[in-house]
C-alpha cells in the first residue's frame, strides 16, 4: 500500500537507532551529572568536618549538626534518583490496566513516601539552624517559607500539568473497571 | 547486542506497528510520528522483555498505550480510521453472517463514524479485534479478563450495529 511504503522510507533505522541511544546517553548524562553533583556536595561537606576536627582542632564541632545534615542529604539524593528513574523509565510494555494505574499513581499530588521526604528536609533544616547565624527560629521561618513558596508554584504547575493527565488515566481505568 | 534484537523485532513486526498507527491516524506525519513514538517505546522496554508474554502481544501492549496516551494528550487524535482494506473489518457487524461484507463506501463511512463515537478503551479494543488476536490474547495486552473482554467486545458489537441501523 502507498501509505504504507511512506512510512517505510521515511525512517532510517539505523539513524533512528543512533538518536535513540543519543538519547538514552542524554538522560544516563543527567543522572550522571545529578549523582555527581550530590556526591561532591556531600564530600565536600564531610571533608569540612575533617579539615575543622583533624586540621584546624576545632573541637566545638556539633555532631548533631552534621549527622543531621549528612543522612538528609544522602536521603533526599537517593529519595530524587528513585523518583526521576521511575519517571523517566515509564514502561509501555504492562498491560493497559497497569500502565494506567502507575500513571495515576505517579501523578498523584501527595504520595505516602512523600512524607518521608518531609522528615528528611525537616531534619536538614534542624541541622542548617544549628549555629546558624540567623539563629535557629529564625533560620527556620525563613526556610520553611521558602517550602511554602514552592510548594505553592509546584501545586499550579501539577493542577494545571499533571492533574489532568491523572484524571484522564483515572477516567480510562473506570471504562476498563466497567 | 541489543541494537541488533531491536532491528530483527522491527523488521518482523514493521507492518503490525505501522497498521494500528494507521488506525489511530489519517495522515502520513501522523502515522509517523506515532510509529516512531512506539519504536522510541520497543527500544526503551526492550531490556525488560522476559518472554513472558508472546513478542506480538508485547508489541500491541507497547502500541495500543502509546496510542491511549495520545489519545489523552490530544482530542484531535482520538479517532480510529478504518476503509475498504482494513481487514476483519466485517467482523465487527456480522456476528450472524460471517460471510456479510461491508462494501459501500457509504457503509464503510457511516461504520467509521460509529467507531469514532466509541470510548478510547472501546477504540483500543476495536483495533485489537481488527488486527485479528484471539480474546485471550486482547486480554494480555489490555490487563482484564476474558470473560471481561467478550462481554465488552459483544457490547461494543451491538452498539455499532444499533448505530449503523439508526443510520441506514
Amino acid at each position: 500500500m502507498d501509505t504504507n511504503n511512506k512510512i517505510n522510507n521515511e525512517l532510517d533505522l539505523p539513524q533512528f537507532i543512533k538518536k535513540l541511544q543519543k538519547e538514552d546517553n542524554f538522560i544516563g548524562g543527567l543522572y550522571k551529572v545529578l549523582e555527581i553533583m550530590y556526591l561532591i556536595w556531600i564530600l565536600l561537606y564531610l571533608l569540612g568536618i575533617i579539615v575543622g576536627v583533624f586540621f584546624m582542632k576545632d573541637l566545638s564541632v556539633n555532631y548533631l549538626k552534621h549527622t543531621c545534615v549528612l543522612s538528609s542529604l544522602i536521603f533526599i539524593y537517593l529519595f530524587l534518583r528513585k523518583r526521576k528513574k521511575e519517571y523517566q523509565n515509564v514502561d509501555y510494555s504492562q498491560t493497559t490496566y497497569d500502565m494506567l494505574k502507575k500513571t495515576v499513581l505517579r501523578y498523584k499530588y501527595y504520595r505516602k513516601e512523600d512524607t518521608l521526604i518531609i522528615i528528611a528536609v525537616s531534619i536538614l533544616f534542624i541541622g542548617l539552624g544549628l549555629d546558624n547565624y540567623r539563629g535557629f527560629w529564625h533560620y527556620q521561618i525563613y526556610a520553611w517559607s521558602c517550602v511554602i513558596v514552592c510548594t505553592i508554584l509546584g501545586s499550579i504547575w501539577w493542577y494545571f500539568k499533571l492533574k489532568p493527565l491523572k484524571d484522564k488515566a483515572n477516567e480510562l481505568i473506570k471504562e476498563i473497571e466497567e | 547486542m541489543k541494537e541488533e534484537r531491536f532491528n530483527k523485532i522491527v523488521s518482523e513486526n514493521s507492518e503490525r506497528i505501522k497498521r494500528i498507527c494507521r488506525y489511530y491516524n489519517d495522515n502520513i506525519a501522523d502515522q509517523q510520528d506515532m510509529y516512531q513514538e512506539i519504536l522510541t517505546n520497543i527500544w526503551k522496554s526492550l531490556d525488560k522483555f522476559r518472554g513472558d508474554a508472546m513478542l506480538s502481544t508485547w508489541i500491541y501492549r507497547i502500541a495500543v498505550n502509546v496510542s491511549i496516551t495520545y489519545a489523552s494528550k490530544s482530542v484531535k487524535r482520538s479517532k480510529l480510521y478504518v476503509n475498504a482494506e482494513t481487514d476483519n473489518l466485517s467482523e465487527l457487524i456480522a456476528d450472524d453472517n460471517p460471510n456479510e461484507t461491508l462494501k459501500e463506501e457509504q457503509q464503510i463511512q457511516d461504520l467509521q463514524n460509529a467507531i469514532n463515537t466509541l470510548s478510547v478503551i472501546d477504540k483500543a479494543l476495536i483495533s485489537l479485534t481488527l488486527e485479528g488476536l484471539t480474546i485471550k490474547e486482547i486480554a494480555n495486552v489490555i490487563g482484564i479478563t476474558e470473560p471481561n473482554v467478550k462481554v465488552k467486545i459483544h457490547r461494543i458489537k451491538t452498539q455499532l450495529k444499533e448505530k449503523l441501523k439508526d443510520e441506514s
